[in-house]
């Protein structure tokens, strides 16, 4: 599924509306996109949607930013840094895999294989000034988040 | 002797009491707790048996392996605690502690530690019961996928631990009946590493404060190594 | 009264023990910048792993050079947040615990009241109320400070904090991490009419930075001028012009905005020697007064724990026994103790 997306705000509203989607069983995300394709703020319009109030600051320096929001753990990974899938023990990844959390990965290709399979892949690509997302579910829940997201506009 | 004993390393959050061989255990499952739960565990124990910290012999704590996280929340409570009351401290193996648990409550003699390491691996060891009503190890404990386990000398061992909840099938594949039956609800508990660290205290390889440390099995310098 | 203060909320592990009748009486740290700079950036898994190791050697260390034994210790304070989670959970672990164990008060400090506090520290510490810059690599911040607990944040950076940018921009420079200071350095060389980079958010009211653009100038120079030395110079000239001329004319706003006569200024990038000349101008031209903690105190230590954990434990403050590490943790919340 693909979506056209304008302007930020749009981008904030799509990724509420994704959180809604997943409902409340975990979910893990990988998102592709170049430097400013707007990754980050997609997470941010997520958390914004499970109720997070703070700011949302991209992961870069911290390699992971963690949230608790009621009872449910998100974790936004930027794996930019790493320089192969085993040094994801060094971000204490064994400690974050429980059942019901929700990964959002940015450059989930450094983290190949150690990290379990995505739900959903999305891709966020330059038109211009406007950005293309496209979502491709790899699981039967991911089919039925990106189902309820396109159902759900 | 009196000692008092925790273990936070995996899912589990304990502590116990040891007074003169009887043992009290505060006992709960209890994911991301442990920090929360810990101290009133012990303050409580101590209350009960109208004890200080000041008047016990020895601080005993499940060093792991296990969750890094929670391994680090025992080690440093353990280091606050031994440190603050200036107590001596035997460091447990979560996994022996487990072992150990198994034998007490079954009557297993051969019992296959295995936590769920996550990421497709089990932290793995393989114990007996020995003198005094101790598990000792046998060969090393290890971190590794549950198809690549060492396999233990001989049949008849019971499985035990969160890793056999998670790699049942990949466990019995690669020990090929081996092991006769498991229980993947089994948990390190305090209970257990008071009675391994009372041992570990008499046998006079206690540590002090400082030298109170996680072990991880998974190690940073290994880690650098592939950089 | 004398209070432990235990630091571990990022990089650094700082233990520190001071004394409200006496002052700092000993202060120990162990930085763990070379740990992480082979990657780049803090790896949490190795910073909680480094904390753990070395809390109580210093510990011990402070409590030696302070000639303190337990019994002359009135409370343990340790940095709960904000910061790493793995991190901090070690300090208020052994924190808690060690209080408890010594039975004195425990205090989780919040890890930004403390570099608020720091200049306190000092031989001329500023009176209340004061406006605070906030500056390092992980915040940057404007505080309105009327006492302890006391805080109103007038405006913050909206995305990466001003020491990220440099640290950002130093590795797109080549110049390895941290490369803040290795920056300052290159830019000490370079051609400030080369290249002009925006002041981002200056030109609109409010007190809020945003400087996770300048890099993206920083990236279009190189690109289209190359990277020889000189332009590499110059570049980390016009960004360093740009951050500290932002700071600035927001620590202008902030004087003329609130009307206060002293401005505070901590954290790693107060370290940087441009910004300390722009800000003492312009304090000048306000009439205003310039406070810096001493530079080791400007960057994370256990000294300032240690202050902001007496204060706390003097007014009668207590955690219970459950502890918990808060790595999200807004200043505004806080009260007085």
């Amino acid at each position: 599924m693909e979506i056209l997306i304008p302007h930020e705000d749009e981008m904030l509203a799509l990724g509420a509306r994704l959180a809604q989607a997943c409902g409340h069983s975990g979910a893990i995300i990988f998102l592709h996109g170049e430097l400013g394709a707007g990754k980050t703020t997609l997470v941010r319009g997520f958390l914004r949607g499970l109720g997070h109030a703070g700011k949302v600051k991209s992961p870069t320096y911290t390699l992971v930013e963690p949230y608790e929001i009621g009872q449910r753990h998100i974790y936004h990974f930027d794996l930019y840094r790493l320089a192969g899938p085993q040094e994801l023990e060094y971000l204490g990844i064994r400690d974050f895999l429980e059942k019901n959390a929700i990964f959002l990965v940015e450059w989930p290709e450094r983290g190949a294989h150690y990290l379990p399979p995505p739900d959903i892949e999305v891709h966020i690509d330059y038109a211009g000034s406007e950005r293309v997302v496209r979502f491709e579910p790899r699981t039967v829940a991911g089919k039925n988040a990106v189902l309820q997201l396109g159902s759900n506009p | 002797m009196k000692l008092l004993a925790i273990d936070t390393s995996t899912e589990a959050c304990s502590a116990a009491l040891l007074i003169s061989g009887e043992v009290r255990e505060r006992h709960e499952i209890a994911p991301r707790e442990h920090a929360r739960l810990i101290l009133p565990m012990l303050e409580s124990l101590l209350a009960e048996a109208g004890l200080k910290l000041s008047q016990l012999d020895a601080l005993a704590f499940g060093c792991g392996p296990g969750g890094f996280t929670g391994v680090r929340i025992a080690t440093g409570v353990i280091q606050g605690l031994a440190f603050g009351a200036d107590l001596p401290v035997a460091p447990v193996s979560s996994l022996a502690a487990l072992a150990q648990g198994t034998y007490r409550e079954t009557g297993a003699q051969q019992i296959l530690s295995a936590i769920d390491a996550r990421i497709s691996e089990v932290y793995w060891g393989a114990y007996r019961a020995g003198d005094a009503g101790h598990v000792t190890l046998e060969g090393d404990e290890t971190v590794c996928a549950p198809q690549h386990v060492p396999l233990p000398v001989g049949a008849d061992w019971f499985g035990a631990g969160s890793g056999w909840a998670a790699y049942e099938t990949a466990l019995q594949t690669r020990l090929g009946g081996a092991a006769y039956t498991c229980d993947g609800q089994r948990y390190p508990r305090a209970y257990d590493v008071a009675l391994l660290g009372a041992g570990i205290y008499q046998r006079g390889l206690a540590v002090s404060a400082e030298q109170v440390l996680p072990v991880y099995l998974r190690d940073e310098v290994a880690w650098k190594k592939s950089r | 009264m004398r209070v432990v203060g235990i630091e571990t909320s990022c990089d650094e592990t700082g233990v520190a023990i001071y004394d409200s009748a006496r002052g700092l009486l000993a202060h120990a740290l162990h930085s763990q910048v070379a740990l992480h700079a082979e990657y780049g950036g803090v790896v949490p898994e190795l910073a909680s792993r480094d904390h753990v190791r070395k809390v109580l050697p210093l510990l011990r260390q402070v409590m030696n050079q302070a000639d303190t034994r337990p019994d002359d210790i009135g409370g343990v304070a340790y940095t709960a947040g904000p910061g790493l989670a793995g991190a901090l959970l070690v300090g208020a672990a052994v924190g808690r615990s060690l209080a408890w164990a010594w039975g004195v008060p425990a205090v989780a400090v919040h890890h930004m009241e403390g570099h608020l506090l720091a200049p306190m520290l000092e031989d001329d510490p500023p009176a209340f109320p004061f406006v605070a810059l906030l500056v390092s690599g992980g915040h940057t911040q404007l505080v309105r400070v009327d006492g302890v607990g006391r805080y109103t944040i007038l405006g913050e950076s909206l995305d990466d904090a001003a020491g990220e940018a440099f640290d950002k921009t130093a590795k797109l420079l080549g110049l390895g991490y941290p490369g803040g200071p290795a920056l300052a350095r290159l830019a000490q060389r370079g051609d400030p009419k080369r290249f002009h980079f925006p002041r981002p958010m200056t030109n609109r009211p409010g007190l809020d930075f945003s400087f996770s653009g300048l890099k993206t100038f920083a990236v279009n120079s190189l690109q289209m001028q190359g990277g020889d030395d000189q332009t590499r110079a110059d570049i980390a000239r016009a960004f360093q012009d740009a951050v500290v001329d932002t700071l600035a004319i927001k620590c202008r706003r902030a004087l003329q905005q609130t009307g206060l006569e002293r401005l505070v200024v901590s954290g790693g990038v107060s370290a940087n020697t441009a910004l300390r000349e722009r800000l003492g101008r312009i304090a000048g031209e306000e009439g205003a007064q310039v406070f810096y903690p001493r530079l080791e105190f400007c960057t994370d230590n256990g000294a300032m724990i240690a202050y902001a954990g007496c204060r706390r434990v003097q007014a009668g403050q207590a955690e219970p026994l459950a502890f918990f590490a808060t790595p999200r943790w807004p200043l505004d919340v806080l009260a007085p103790p």
